[in-house]
């Protein structure tokens, strides 16, 4: 409206609205007070105060010729009676002009006053005459009137002094008057301009008011598109549970309109009976709780229930809001129908997917176990071909299979291997070792692929004197053996150097393989520790290729704690470079027994296998290393031979049909029927859990099928009574091995809780002979630290007592014997 | 002003007449006022003379006020016009006033109020002599309403009254 307006009122649009009342109240205050003049002045007109000042002068000028007239009568002989009357009202014309507040201006005049006095003196004198006795007074006549006439002019003058007069007080009223209209239409004016001004502002305010209603409008009008528009549906609840609004997504959703929604109660429209209550208290508890900051209390998923009845998920958040006084629940919802399909569906894919990935490992697991038994059996048969009399073609025909024999089972071992890692297994324990001698045992066993290849293989080792550390040597040796077959396969007429070394105190052992080959792309360098990643195309598939060495090795360098690396150079050579963790072993490493130690006496051994082959190629083998051999078909069978005869040996196959080897042993055991007896596991599975059971359920160790026949050779000279002074030697080293292993301090304090242990369940067992749950435990429990000690007798005791049947009797003596054979070998390490 | 003056100037002449043929007034000194009251039936005028000691036998008014003629508050004391009226038992008509200089004014009977105006014959306690608006002066209580403050009643206001005369309505 008003740019001058417009520019104030953003200024300091209060102080100009003040201003402005303020000026209009002083002008309403100023036009009151002038008005209220004015009409005093009115009044004062309408008052008439003038009474006719004229009137008066003239008339006295009429009265007084009238006593003159009354003279001259009375000289002529008329009465005095009018003289005197005549006199009296001339000199009461005079004595009110003298009195009268109407004439003050005429007084006041100098000249008017003088004449005024002339006339007052003249009548003076005549006054004692009127007054007097008749004749008197007719005796003076004449001169009363030629005083009269004198005095006539006075009074003429008077009179017109006093028109003067009145005229000028006229003039100075009527403009006193004048300018007194005149301020009070200025005020008026004012006034009038100061309303305008008001006016204006309430105009501007008006604008102003308008363009905020209309904005309002504009805001809600889009807050109502929002809602509209929104995909989510949005209710509005009041706080006795009443929908109060109902945008359109909701009513997709639900199925119900906005009129028959808006006025019900919520909780009977959409939310289904068994929710009800919970509903319903859920509600109380927010408006109880207050949520005085409106903010909403998260996503919830619950059901709801269409019009149609049916129920579904949907995603909710609710939040009470206020507004004024009102309370007011604020909703949001979701219909997760379809997330929660999808989800389902996902879920089932993903659980289709790893049921896949663990049959495919079951299968390659129960694959390559039936294929080791018949490989078993056909390298074994081999074995014992090759000790029968043999011509020249037969030779080399049984060297061919048994060379095609050996790869087939390194392909196998090589599947199970990786299957086995991967599922995060290990088939080690670790123990003491010397690294040094593994490494060159190792070393030299390649020479001879090297040399065919034109390579030369060297070994360096810097372990600062300390070659006996802690860790897996099996494991280490297979990745060591992957790595260095590669380097030899991969280079010809070239070099391989072996590089073991620690730094200084270090845990960590680096072993650096270089080869200089014909090296690996950039590009399949990462490649080639995948799985079945082969890289010799150039060469032709070789026979040893299967591709999973190097994935081997990674598994066994991921299992083991260390790191592996590769740099290479097409055309110049490779690197490897793998670390390991193998803490400093003072301990000497055993004496690893001799490989083919021709048996110092004839043992009696059993061998309990249900496979007609398999049993008869151990039978012909243990016969040909000079023993004397008992077979069982399967466990019952184990359990009667038992029974019936005394062995040096029992050689158990673990998967039977009925009873399976682990209850056979359980049952000999229980009978005693083998006491002070080896019983060695043999079995397919090379699972390394599987072993821990087998080991858990008492057998002393677990050979894996097909056993060779040095590896069987050992085993028998591990378990018969070669261990006699073998035992005391190895028990008094496994424990020596514990000492060194954990410090002495520690061992000390774990040897000591462990006698204390024994000696406790002792005691116990002693008073209540009886199998009870908590004894078998501890059995059990302390079995595991006599594996450790390499205490076999206590161990086995220990186990019998774990395996005994529930509520048993349990003779107690061997347990005791055992104990006591043991005491004094841990006594030396026992503190003082 | 000027409608006043020929007014009074037209009842002057108009009742002058009058005064001529009427008998000549205040042949005795002592009667301050004559009032007369023509008869409608033919017969002969009612003439009432009032002397000083009649007009105090009637009830007294007394009031105080400023008038225009004079210096400050001043005390009247006199018969009110009603109770003049009364007392000779007219209640309505014109009165018609004259002063001893022959100024003639109408009074309308009915405009007057108990106490307005009175015949006044004290003023301050004291008599009035002829050259000083006496001896009977018809007085309004001008400061008590504005009304009483108009040129009406300024010119009602006659001094030196001599003479009443009653006009019944026509």
């Amino acid at each position: 409206m008003s740019p001058v307006l417009d520019r104030l009122t953003p200024i300091a649009p209060k102080l100009v609205i003040l201003a402005t009342i303020i000026v209009t109240a002083i002008l309403l205050v100023l036009s009151v007070l002038l008005g209220g003049d004015i009409l005093r002045q009115v009044r004062t007109l309408s008052t008439a105060s003038n009474d006719n000042m004229q009137w008066n002068l003239a008339q006295s000028e009429v009265e007084h010729l009238r006593l003159q007239a009354a003279v001259s009568k009375a000289l002529q002989g008329g009465s005095t009676e009018a003289v005197r009357r005549n006199f009296d009202i001339f000199y009461n014309r005079i004595s009110t002009i003298q009195e009268s507040p109407l004439f003050a201006n005429l007084r006041n005049n100098q000249e008017s006053a003088d004449t005024l006095l002339r006339i007052q003196d003249q009548l003076d004198t005549f006054v004692p005459l009127i007054d007097g006795p008749d004749d008197a007074l007719r005796g003076r006549l004449a001169k009363i009137g030629a005083d009269l006439v004198a005095n006539g002019n006075n009074v003429r003058t008077m009179t017109l002094l006093g028109l003067i007069a009145d005229t000028q007080v006229g003039d100075q009223k009527r403009k006193g008057m004048a300018r007194t209209l005149q301020r009070l239409g200025w005020v008026v004016v004012a006034l009038i301009c100061a309303l305008g001004l008001t006016a204006l502002m309430i105009g501007r305010l008006y604008q102003r008011s308008r363009i905020l209603t209309a904005a309002s409008r504009a805001g809600a009008a889009r807050m109502q598109a929002m809602v509209t528009s929104s995909l989510d549906a949005i209710l509005l609840v009041d706080i006795n549970g009443r929908v109060m609004a109902f945008n359109d997504a909701a009513e997709t959703i639900f199925g119900f309109s906005r009129d028959e929604a808006v006025g019900q109660k919520l909780v009977n429209l959409i939310v289904p009976d068994h929710l009800r209550a919970q509903h319903l208290d859920g509600m109380a508890r927010f408006v109880a709780a207050g949520n005085e900051d409106g903010t909403n209390r998260g996503r919830i998923q619950v059901e709801a229930k269409r019009k149609s009845g049916e129920i579904f998920p949907v995603e909710l958040s609710i939040t009470l809001s206020k507004s004024g006084n009102d309370q007011f629940f604020v909703s949001y919802l979701r219909d997760i129908s379809d997330r929660v399909t999808a989800e389902i569906e996902l879920t089932n894919a993903r659980d289709d997917a790893l049921a896949g990935e663990r049959a495919k490992a079951n299968l390659l697991t129960v694959m390559s176990h039936e294929m080791r038994t018949p490989l078993s059996g056909v390298l074994g048969s081999l074995e014992l071909m090759e000790t029968t009399k043999l011509t020249e073609k037969q030779t080399d025909y049984l060297n061919a299979m048994k060379v095609s024999g050996k790869i087939l089972l390194h392909h196998v071992n090589a599947v199970l291997d990786l299957a086995q890692l991967e599922a995060g297994a290990r088939s080690e324990i670790p123990h003491s070792f010397d690294l040094e001698e593994l490494m060159s045992g190792l070393v030299d066993s390649q020479q001879a692929t090297a040399r065919a290849a034109g390579n030369t293989l060297v070994l360096r080792c810097h372990l600062n004197r300390a070659p006996n550390v802690w860790g897996c040597p099996r494991q280490i040796q297979q990745a060591m053996l992957n790595l260095i077959g590669n380097a030899l396969k991969f280079t010809q007429n070239g070099s391989v150097i072996v590089d073991v070394e620690r730094r200084g105190t270090e845990d960590q052992v680096q072993f650096l393989i270089r080869d200089t080959g014909a090296g690996i792309a950039a590009s399949d360098l990462d490649r080639v520790f995948e799985n079945f990643v082969t890289l010799d195309a150039s060469y032709g598939r070789t026979s040893e290729g299967t591709g999973l060495g190097l994935a081997i090795t990674r598994q066994i360098v991921d299992a083991l704690g260390g790191e592996i690396e590769a740099e290479s150079e097409l055309g110049t050579g490779s690197l490897f470079r793998v670390t390991f963790p193998l803490p400093v072993s003072r301990m000497q490493q055993q004496e690893a027994p001799e490989k083919e130690t021709e048996v110092k006496a004839s043992k009696h051994i059993l061998v309990v296998e249900d496979n007609d082959i398999n049993r008869v190629l151990m039978t012909k083998t243990l016969q040909h290393l000079g023993h004397q051999v008992t077979t069982a078909e399967g466990g019952a069978e184990a359990v009667t031979a038992a029974a019936a005869a005394q062995f040096d040996l029992i050689l158990m196959d673990i998967s039977m049909p009925r009873v399976d080897g682990t209850e056979a042993f359980r049952r000999i055991r229980a009978q005693h029927l083998a006491d002070g007896v080896d019983i060695v596991a043999l079995t397919a599975h090379v699972a390394a859990d599987d072993h821990a059971r087998i080991l858990d359920a008492g057998f002393v160790e677990v050979a894996t099928k097909p056993i060779s026949r040095s590896e069987l050779s050992d085993l028998i000279t591990r378990h018969t009574d070669l261990k006699a002074t073998a035992n005391t030697a190895s028990e008094t080293s496994d424990i020596y091995q514990f000492v060194e292993a954990l410090g002495v301090e520690r061992a000390q304090g774990f040897l000591r809780a462990f006698c204390h242990d024994v000696t406790k369940l002792l005691g116990e067992l002693e008073q209540n002979p009886i199998a009870i749950p908590a004894h078998q435990s501890e059995a059990h429990r302390l079995a595991g630290s006599t594996a450790v000690l390499g205490l076999a007798s206590l161990r086995s005791e220990l186990l019998s007592i774990e395996e005994a049947v529930l509520g048993a009797e349990l003779s107690i003596a061997s347990l005791a014997q055992s104990w006591h054979e043991a005491q004094p070998m841990l006594a030396p390490h026992l503190p003082d | 002003m000027k409608q006043w003056k020929s007014l009074l100037g037209a009842v002057l002449l108009a009742v002058s007449p009058m005064m001529g043929s009427a008998a000549d007034p205040v042949s005795d000194a002592s009667v301050l006022l004559q009032v007369d009251i023509p008869s409608t039936t033919g017969a002969e005028d009612n003439v009432t003379l009032f002397k000083i000691e009649d007009l105090m036998a009637l009830p007294a008014v007394s009031f105080e006020t400023a008038t225009i003629w004079t210096e400050g508050v001043q005390s009247f004391t006199g018969v009110s016009l009603t109770e003049l009226a009364s007392h000779l038992g007219v209640s309505d008509g014109t009165l018609v006033l004259q002063a001893v200089n022959d100024y003639v004014v109408e009074f309308p009977l009915l405009a007057a109020v108990d106490g307005a105006p009175i015949i006044a014959y004290e003023r301050n306690g004291a008599p009035m002599s002829r050259r000083n608006k006496g001896p009977l002066w018809v007085v309004f209580p001008y400061d008590s309403d504005p009304d009483f403050q108009t040129e009406e009643i300024f010119a009602m206001s006659v001094w030196q009254l001599v003479r009443i005369t009653v006009r019944p309505d026509e």
